[in-house]
């Protein structure tokens, strides 16, 4: 029935009247602006980024750091965790957590590798994103169903997979050869551009879009923020925060084949210590672990700045205890430094 | 009562001469209230008449522009926060101040712990000092050794008086003790607090329920805009006198603003069109139990009231599909409906205003704009996206409309001041376009001004075929917007009034709204 019984007093058939081109010109680019600005402190972190390059930079000039090929093997290393993080964004955004993300990796990186020589590159796949979906189902249904905080519900499913992940194989690795599989997932690039460049970035540019520019976005967002005023509003809570952890499952699955693709075998390693990084990539990047304020692009940032880090660190020779450590200290930093110009920022005279 | 010996130390309370002015504004003058060691004194009066203001200075929150106040003879003097607790005053507030994880003894003693030297807490000699209380109070101890949590409404409050008790030994104020509790609840508490009073503490009982200030309070004090309206005995007075003190010469009807001779005459009800909605025989768990039949009609608005408790808000949250009723049906536009989410209901254009904005009504941490056009995003998006831009002019269109004064669509909704932020629930409810607003509490904290628009675009928009359920406990408000008023108490429709009807003034709700019957035989058995 709509809101057919009135249709002359609509504000916003009005407004759109009196709106003219210029307007709409003006209209776009305050637009573009605002949603570069709910991409939240990104501006802040690349900032901090290209410190930390500079840095490295000066340190390492005479090595091989300063080079397109390095800074590509940066992005390639870092791929299964830009593409958890982005999915993490939208999970974290919304109010929940998914600590089984990392643990989907191996599991579908077993399952993909032991389909791939019967079944080829497409089925196997499929099977691994499906199981990383069925996770996802999962930890979504019992989290909101039965009302347990997802915290508990994906702490149960990480340990689950864990488990799986050693007794799959009896803790043996798979190699897998077939090629196609190799070069979609790892090895293979198109034109210039390698795959997993291309991996990392898609999925930043799909999770972009659909935060800052689609209504399944908004939702997100105000799911985190007020789940109560978000629902009162006409928004499925419940479907959201399924949904963002159905993603969560499927990226896991994702990262297990991009690890498979690199190393060309699935092993029970894969990814064991990937959660702690994705999430601090996503919380560097400006998401707010309460909910309700995500960046995607702060994800890209946050998941570039660590891999920057590990690799700079590397080169410079320092040994990984005191790699680790000083990781440590920037990632504290780096979060420190943008919350802090988001909050002077958003000071300002209040209205009585 | 006691014997009223020396006038000067008989007096638990004794406030004199106070005034209070906020800017321009007085919300009190000249006010004496002199409450007696050992009596029950019960103060009435509307919203905004000044009980809150006047509770708060005699607590020692706030010091008053002009006047004194005296706690058994001795001066409270304004200069620390803790003044009025030290000379013995304490109050029950209406929402609860309890930590439902902790035990009723844990509660009791909350940040007041008896601590021994070595920094452990003296758990035996605080249980033998809460059980005295208890025990004085005739409170069952057993409620010492429960957690709250697993306490019922009328435990709970019986707890929260031990509590204040523990300090409150001249002057204990209690607002609306009984509002969430069952009648039989209410006599137990009553039996407290009379027990109370004869401790020697001057018991402050505010309410609404004028039932309950003729069955327990000994004197009751009228206030109006500030004024004392009426000081009496209670058993000097009766349920019209207070009536006409709370309302003054507000017991004229109001006029209404309908221009069109035939719609001023007739009642959208009577027009004999087929109803928006039709509500028949609606079970609703815990509030009405009996079913609930009623019918909204194109162009009408249909006023709600009745006191806290008494299923307003289940009501309107029942047809906005957020609490699920047991039995009877619904039907909107002559289909059947059955909400299960507020998403069904905004897809059958219904919209929802809800009472508490900061928990249900807005993402205090999103902008103006997010919280404009969060229940239409699909309305505004163009091939799955956002037209951001839409939602920016929608929402500058709604702010100039509504008056919210603000930095812009891009300010958080957080940093406004409360009455805008309402205006802001307000400007999503217009938005959203919907054929059936249901509005809780619309305009609670909105000022005149904005109240006013918002009654003329809601009566705009229902004289253009839709309708609207206004639930509010502001009478006068509800008076001038309604068509029909509906009047709930005891899990049922009470009675409706129309506006064509001759008593159709604040003093007949007022009677409907209060608790069971009022025939001039129960009054009297109340007062004796």
């Amino acid at each position: 029935m709509g809101g057919s019984v009135m249709d002359g007093e609509s504000p916003l058939a009005t407004e759109d009247a009196a709106r003219s081109i210029g307007q709409r010109a003006v209209d776009g680019v305050r637009d573009a602006l605002w949603r570069s600005y709910t991409g939240e402190n990104s501006g802040a972190l690349i900032l901090v980024m290209l410190v930390v390059i500079a840095f490295f930079a000066v340190n390492l000039r005479d090595t091989t750091y300063l080079s397109t090929t390095n800074f590509l093997s940066i992005i390639q290393q870092t791929s299964a965790i830009t593409v958890m993080a982005v999915p993490t964004v939208f999970v974290i955004s919304c109010g929940e957590i998914d600590l089984s993300i990392a643990a989907v990796v191996p599991v579908a990186a077993f399952i993909a590798a032991l389909i791939v020589p019967n079944q080829g590159w497409l089925v196997a796949a499929l099977a691994a994103i499906g199981f990383g979906a069925l996770v996802g189902l999962i930890n979504g249904v019992v989290a909101v169903r039965f009302r347990i905080p997802s915290f508990v519900v994906t702490l149960g499913t990480l340990s689950v997979l864990n488990g799986m992940s050693l007794w799959i194989t009896n803790v043996l690795s798979v190699s897998v050869s077939d090629q196609t599989f190799l070069s979609i997932f790892g090895e293979g690039s198109v034109g210039p551009v390698p795959v997993l460049v291309i991996w990392s970035f898609g999925t930043v540019l799909v999770g972009y879009i659909i935060l800052a520019w689609t209504p399944t976005g908004r939702a997100v967002l105000a799911t985190g923020a007020n789940p109560n005023a978000a629902r009162f509003s006409g928004i499925r809570t419940d479907r959201i925060k399924i949904g963002a952890l159905i993603a969560s499952g499927i990226a896991g699955a994702v990262a297990g084949m991009l690890y498979v693709g690199q190393y060309g075998a699935a092993s029970y390693t894969l990814g064991t210590s990937d959660l702690l990084t994705v999430i601090a990539s996503v919380i560097i990047g400006g998401t707010a672990l309460a909910g309700g304020r995500g960046s995607i692009v702060g994800a890209l940032v946050g998941s570039l700045l660590i891999g920057t880090l590990n690799n700079g660190l590397v080169i410079i020779g320092l040994a990984n205890p005191q790699q680790l450590m000083a990781r440590g200290v920037i990632i504290i930093a780096a979060v420190l430094f943008s919350s802090r110009t988001r909050t002077s920022r958003k000071r300002g005279p209040r209205p009585a | 009562m006691p014997t009223e010996t020396d006038a000067a130390t008989d007096l638990a309370l004794e406030m004199t001469g106070v005034g209070m002015r906020f800017g321009e504004e007085w919300v009190l003058r000249n006010v004496d209230l002199a409450v007696r060691q050992g009596s029950i004194h019960a103060i009435v009066g509307h919203n905004g008449a000044g009980k809150s203001t006047l509770m708060k200075i005699a607590l020692g929150a706030l010091a008053p522009t002009e006047g004194s106040v005296r706690v058994r003879g001795e001066p409270l003097t304004f200069s620390e926060p803790a003044e009025a607790r030290r000379l013995g005053v304490g109050m029950v507030l209406q929402e609860r101040s309890l930590i439902s994880t902790l035990s009723g003894l844990d509660n009791v003693f909350l940040n007041a712990e008896r601590v021994a030297r070595t920094g452990l807490v003296r758990r035996g000699e605080e249980a033998t000092e809460a059980r005295q209380l208890c025990e004085q109070l005739g409170i069952p101890t057993s409620l010492l050794s429960r957690r709250v949590s697993d306490m019922s409404q009328l435990d709970q409050e019986l707890l929260e008086i031990a509590k204040a008790f523990r300090i409150a030994r001249n002057v204990l104020i209690l607002d609306e003790p009984t509002a969430p509790l069952t009648a039989r609840e209410i006599e137990t508490l009553f039996g407290v607090i009379r027990t109370t009073a004869r401790l020697g503490v001057g018991i402050v009982l505010i309410t609404h329920h004028l039932a309950e200030v003729f069955t327990i309070s000994d004197e009751v004090t009228t206030l109006r805009e500030g004024i004392i309206t009426l000081r009496s005995k209670t058993a000097d007075t009766d349920m019209s006198n207070v009536i006409d003190a709370m309302l003054g010469q507000r017991f004229i009807r109001l006029e209404h603003r309908i221009a069109d001779e035939e719609a001023a005459t007739s009642l959208p009800s009577t027009r004999g069109e087929p109803p928006i909605l039709e509500v028949d025989d609606l079970h609703i768990p815990g509030k009405f139990d009996n079913g609930l039949s009623f019918s909204l009609y194109p162009g009408e608005i249909l006023g709600v009231a009745g006191l806290a408790g008494s299923g307003r808000t289940t009501l309107l949250r029942t047809l906005y599909g957020d609490v699920r009723p047991s039995a009877g049906s619904i039907r909107l536009m002559g289909k059947p409906y059955a909400p299960k989410s507020p998403r069904d209901a905004i897809d059958r254009s219904i919209f929802l205003i809800p009472e508490d904005r900061g928990v249900h009504g807005l993402v205090l941490t999103a902008a103006l704009v997010e919280n404009t056009i969060l229940p239409i995003l699909q309305r505004i998006s163009h091939l799955g996206v956002v037209q951001i831009g839409r939602g920016r002019a929608l929402t500058g269109h709604l702010m100039s409309m509504l008056g919210i004064r603000s930095r812009g669509p891009s300010q958080v909704v957080g940093q406004l001041s409360g009455g805008n932020q309402q205006k802001v629930v307000l400007a999503k409810a217009l938005a959203s376009e919907a054929n059936l607003l249901l509005l809780d509490e619309p305009t609670f904290g909105v000022d005149i001004g904005a109240a006013a628009d918002l009654i003329a675009h809601v009566r705009r928009s229902v004289e253009a075929g839709r309708a609207a359920l206004w639930a509010t406990s502001d009478l006068r408000e509800l008076l001038e917007v309604s068509d029909r008023v509906m009047i709930l108490n005891g899990g049922a429709i009470q009675r409706t009034i129309t506006r064509l009807e001759p008593d159709f003034n604040e003093a007949a709700v007022i009677r409907a709204m209060q608790r069971g019957h009022f025939h001039p035989t129960t009054l009297s058995e109340a007062r004796s």
